[in-house]
């Protein structure tokens, strides 16, 4: 009732300009889905007062205060049902030094998918060395509502600091799904079919505890990498930071056995980012190949030295969830030598048919390289294509998937190159991927304000129910060290 | 009344002589050191801890010392309301203003004994935090005292003040203490009136409801942390009871010292219900009072003036902080001209950049104490470490911009944002030509109170890059970025001997003053290898122009040290050089053969040769880098 008092009024002597509006978050020509929250934004034309005219099919509404266009979410909500399968026209005027200005309109398109009510990511500073508070968080994208699934700093101490990551949901579900801690009360949090256990996946046998997981489909299994991984810094670059692996191997974890096994540990391959097909029988990983040369250095420093000759190529293993033997490895995407690219984060479509991935001149730590965009394989075809609708001239990575294939979310920097914002593309039935939009906010200028990134989204179906309190209990326990097993 | 005035006035004094006086230079980095933004973004973040709204309304009143001045100004005012409040929540005659004074004295120490934990401190809002939460209690306590007639409104103003436990944090829990406390003091000194509670039944034991009023609070303090956990994911379940209590430690190390004050702050006022009231100050009472006001005010001086820390270096340093982020270099060079004993090895580089941008590297840069020495609290073992303090200001005007953003995002996440990083930040960006950023961070200052101008200032540069060259203070930044390569590397936390390092071991003949700053260096590091090809390097560059006496002096010492590398013969030295040489030698030797120490024939000759490359090169040894 209040919002319909302060309802701003269309001006009527707006004169009319032909660009579009400069508006944060760019909303302009998206495809969003029926059940997202208010597409909030910020009109940046230095105007005193804005209105934004929202016409959808059966009817119109006007938003705007200050600079900002604030939707109300019930309103919203009918907006969202009267347009399904529709576009909402947008129409901005903007008050600047007294005169209104009227922008060429743009065009929200509502599709007739809706996306996975949730998503998750760690809340982290664009960090180097250093870390302190670090969370893993999840938002309801069909409001704003955001919650913690768990912060280090319930068990954090100034000695006993810790660090989180990797989070990862099997087939976006959270009764199944982990996180690992390091350093302090470190061990990998592990929920199977909602029995939460705190596991060392460091053997003595293996390189490291595990990394980069990926929940096997079907089967009670979890691929990770194990990495030894360091960190330099650009004097100069604006890319700042390199992270790399001098070595890295994949292993499987058993989770009713509690048992480790390694799947590759190629001498002079670095093996990294396992995915599994949605029907859990091939499994997907970057590899890169590099020989050390220099006996006489220590190869920390020989990867700081020839740290662009390390590209990432996409392989494939056949896996037989029944004997759990890996076959047929086989290289599907040459990045490296054809294109002198490097490929990393594969993610197979729900479907089966595509893959995305990460790609950029050199390196696994894409998202702080500025060229890294994503890119998508048709794995009938073979074809890879770019995804120009969903990339910007900086730094995207980590892509994922929604549980229905319709929806795509990726990390990107577009925004000031150093701070990682998720975005969320539409992916039609054809195949083709539509313009991005940062998850929407309910303060517009939420982004500019927040000093963190969003690390790792990943979707899912349902929120996390163990609280964080449950989660900070557990980390105190000593983890169970997982057994290791020949293959 | 009059004690309360002269106390009140007593105070305001003691405070300001203290904060202004002694430490504007403490105050100013404060604010630089802290955070705030009108952006709710930062209430959220605020209130994801037990008391969060104190942490913002201090962060917000933190900005206020950019003018110390107005910063105390309004900080004694607070503290001298609260005295005034906690006499009237506890019905405490003027006289005992004195005693009511103690929790503000303890809240100025706590201001002034920091030393170098100002870097280090992770509590948000620090600087205000126990002022407003003081003042909270005290406005709390008011508000009970004034409505705790009846039983039940006792009950209702302790749940209130419960409810305030996400807000105040500690604050709330020692105001709960408090009122437990007022509680006894009511209980002993007046028998329960029946007309007091009309919710009372008369037969009713009276003791069953004194018990009632005493441990409910009581009860309050256990439960409400225990229930609020459930509710904050980002505390430790053992900490849910001191959150907003400061704690001075790092992963090395706990420091109490500092925890003093607001130790003596919590515990002070459980006494204030037992301060005689006014009917009992009588005859000889009313003299006790007064040699009790004259002991705490006399005690109230020399505790703070113990714990006021006046190590030289330290606010020497925070004053060439200043100047050099200002880029006032000649009050840069006069700090460090007046420094008593050996500087630390911050203030040393902070004086290399002031000659560097003063262009007087090869004249001056040996006339100062370069010795340099890690600095210390001495209360406490606290490792000083320079990435901590000013390496991201050091690391920028040595045109390694990267650095500066690596460590002041390092540095952002142990210790938070605030407005010198952010201001790096900004500067960084706009050089690195990333503009979106540069834009983010200035957006962000300009919602500040004070640094609202110097964002709006530069803002236009993000829209038009070009515009940068008008504005000059980031010119010789510029000039060294842009004349560097870019290489992958890092620092192990160790600012000046990788710059050393890195600016020794560079060789650059396209820009003066990115070559300039490898010769000195080289200098610097005694590598006669490194010094000669830069030294011709730099004659090449700079022919027809006077060559810097501090130059000739390395050339003629090294030409004499090692005459087989370099023939220094038909080099020009002014006479003066090789006079002084002369001279050096000539002294050293004879005082070294009269059985003196190397070092002690170093402290021997520095007044006279202490000025020279010569005195730098032999006796300017054990210096340590932190």
């Amino acid at each position: 009732m209040l919002i319909a008092c302060n309802r701003p009024t269309v001006p009527t002597d707006a004169k009319q300009e032909s660009r579009l509006p400069r508006i944060y978050p760019d909303y302009t020509e998206v495809t969003i889905p029926f059940n997202i929250c208010p597409l909030n934004f910020a009109v940046q034309e230095g105007a005193s007062e804005v209105v934004a005219r929202l016409t959808y099919p059966g009817g119109e509404m006007t938003y705007g205060k200050d600079q900002k266009v604030l939707i109300d979410e019930e309103e919203w909500k009918e907006i969202m049902k009267a347009s399904k399968g529709e576009s909402i026209q947008v129409d901005v005027f903007a008050k600047v030094d007294g005169a209104w200005k009227a922008f060429k309109p743009f065009n929200i398109y509502v599709a007739e998918d809706s996306i996975d009510q949730y998503i998750s990511y760690r809340v982290i500073q664009p960090s180097y060395v250093a870390y302190e508070k670090l969370s893993i968080n999840q938002r309801d994208l069909t409001s704003f509502d955001e919650r913690e699934i768990y912060s280090n700093m319930s068990v954090s101490t100034e000695s006993t600091g810790q660090c989180i990551n990797c989070h990862s949901y099997k087939n976006f579900k959270t009764d199944n799904m982990l996180f690992h801690m390091r350093q302090g009360y470190g061990g990998t949090m592990i929920v199977t079919d909602g029995e939460l256990r705190k596991i060392d996946l460091k053997t003595d046998e293996t390189l490291s505890a595990g990394v980069y997981p990926a929940w096997h489909p079907t089967q009670n299994l979890i691929a990770f990498s194990t990495n030894k991984t360091g960190q330099s810094f650009h004097t100069k670059d604006l890319n700042k930071i390199e992270v790399q692996d001098t070595e890295s191997d994949l292993i499987l974890y058993d989770v009713d056995k509690n048992e480790v096994s390694i799947i590759s540990e190629l001498d002079d391959e670095l093996e990294v980012f396992p995915t599994w097909s949605p029907d859990g029988k091939k499994l997907y990983f970057c590899s890169a190949h590099f020989e050390y040369q220099n006996d006489s250095i220590a190869k920390e420093t020989e990867m700081i030295q020839r740290y662009k000759e390390v590209k990432y190529d996409l392989y494939c293993a056949d896996f037989d969830p029944a004997t759990k033997q890996f076959s047929n490895v086989q290289m599907i995407y040459n990045a490296s030598d054809s294109l002198g690219q490097s490929v990393t984060l594969p993610r197979v479509s729900p479907d089966g048919r595509y893959i995305l991935f990460a790609q950029a001149e050199f390196g696994c730590f894409h998202v702080w390289h500025a060229d890294a965009d994503i890119y998508m394989m048709d794995l009938k075809t073979k074809q890879v294509q770019k995804l120009d609708a969903v990339n910007s001239e900086r730094s995207e990575s980590y892509p994922t998937w929604s549980s229905s294939g319709r929806w795509i979310m990726v990390d990107s920097r577009r925004d000031d190159g150093n701070y990682t914002r998720p975005y969320i593309a539409y992916f039609d039935k054809k195949g083709k991927a539509h313009k991005a939009f940062a998850v929407p906010q309910k303060d517009p200028n939420f982004y500019t304000f927040f000093l963190r990134s969003f690390n790792r989204p990943e979707f899912m179906v349902e929120p996390v129910t163990i609280t964080p309190q449950e989660f900070a209990k557990k980390a105190k326990e000593d983890a169970v060290p997982a057994k290791y097993a020949n293959r | 009344m009059l004690i309360a005035l002269a106390v009140t006035v007593a105070i305001a004094v003691l405070g300001g002589y203290y904060l202004v006086g002694c430490n504007s230079d403490v105050l100013f980095m404060a604010q630089s050191k802290s955070y705030f933004t009108t952006n709710p973004v930062f209430l959220r973040e605020c209130m994801q801890l037990p008391g969060g709204f104190i942490s913002w309304v201090a962060s917000y009143l933190v900005q206020y010392f950019y003018h110390p001045a107005w910063g105390a100004g309004i900080m004694i005012a607070i503290w001298v309301a609260s005295m005034w409040l906690s006499k009237l929540a506890f019905k405490v005659k003027g006289a005992w203003m004195a005693v009511l004074a103690i929790p503000v004295v303890c809240l100025l120490v706590s201001m002034i004994d920091m030393g170098y934990w100002i870097y280090y401190i992770k509590q948000t809002g620090y600087w205000f935090y126990g002022t407003v939460g003081y003042f909270f209690v005290m406005a709390m306590m008011v508000l009970h005292s004034s409505l705790k007639r009846k039983k039940i409104d006792r009950i209702i103003t302790t749940t209130l003040v419960a409810l305030t436990y996400s807000f105040a944090g500690w604050y709330t829990l020692l105001t709960l203490a408090y009122i437990a406390v007022m509680a006894i003091a009511d209980n002993l000194q007046k028998p329960a009136q029946p007309e007091e509670n009309l919710y009372e039944e008369p037969k009713r034991n009276p003791l069953l409801g004194k018990m009632v009023i005493v441990l409910f609070p009581l009860v309050l303090i256990g439960v409400v942390p225990l229930f609020s956990y459930q509710f904050y994911s980002a505390i430790r379940l053992e900490d849910a009871w001191t959150t907003g209590f400061p704690n001075f430690i790092n992963d090395k190390m706990v420091s109490y010292t500092p925890e003093i004050p607001f130790m003596v702050l919590a515990a002070i006022p459980l006494i204030f219900p037992f301060l005689p009231k006014e009917k009992d100050l009588k005859g000889k009472m009313v003299w006790v009072v007064y040699l009790v006001t004259i002991a705490l005010m006399v005690a109230s001086y020399i505790w703070v003036d113990k714990n006021n820390f006046q190590n030289y270096n330290y606010h020497a340093e925070l004053r060439m902080y200043r100047a050099t982020e200002e880029q006032e270099w000649d009050k840069v060079l006069d700090e460090m001209g007046n420094i008593p004993g050996n500087a630390s090895r911050q203030m040393v580089l902070m004086k290399n950049i002031a000659l560097m941008n003063k262009g007087e590297m090869g004249t001056r840069m040996f006339k100062y104490n370069n010795m340099g020495e890690p600095p210390t609290n001495g209360f406490d073992t606290l490792a000083v470490h320079m990435v901590q303090t000013a390496a991201p200001l050091i690391y920028y005007y040595h045109g390694k911009t990267n650095f500066t953003v690596r460590w002041c995002i390092e540095n952002s996440v142990e210790f938070g944002y605030n407005f010198d990083n952010l201001k790096m930040l900004a500067r960084c960006a706009l050089i690195g030509g990333e503009m979106d950023a540069a834009k983010k961070y200035l957006d962000i200052l300009s919602t500040s109170t004070f640094y609202k101008d110097w964002a709006q200032d530069l803002m236009p540069i993000t829209e038009k890059p070009e515009l940068i060259k008008k504005h000059h203070e980031f010119d010789t930044v510029r000039e060294l970025r842009d004349h560097m390569g870019t290489v992958l590397d890092g620092d192990n936390g160790l600012c000046e001997m990788y710059l050393l390092n890195y600016f020794s071991n560079t060789m650059n003949k396209d820009d003066k003053l990115l070559q300039e700053l490898t010769l000195n260096y080289a200098m610097v590091q005694k590598d006669i290898q490194l010094f000669w090809p830069r030294f011709f390097l730099y004659a090449q560059l700079h022919q027809g122009e006077e060559m810097p006496t501090h130059y000739q002096e390395a050339a003629y010492l090294y030409g004499n040290l090692e005459p087989q590398n370099v023939n220094i013969s038909n080099m020009p030295f002014d006479a003066k050089v090789k006079e002084r040489y002369q001279g050096f030698q000539q002294l050293s030797q004879s005082l070294l053969q009269t059985g003196m120490q190397p070092k002690e024939v170093g402290e021997a000759m520095k007044s006279t040769y202490g000025d020279t490359f010569y005195w730098f090169y032999f006796f300017c040894r054990d210096v340590h880098s932190y």
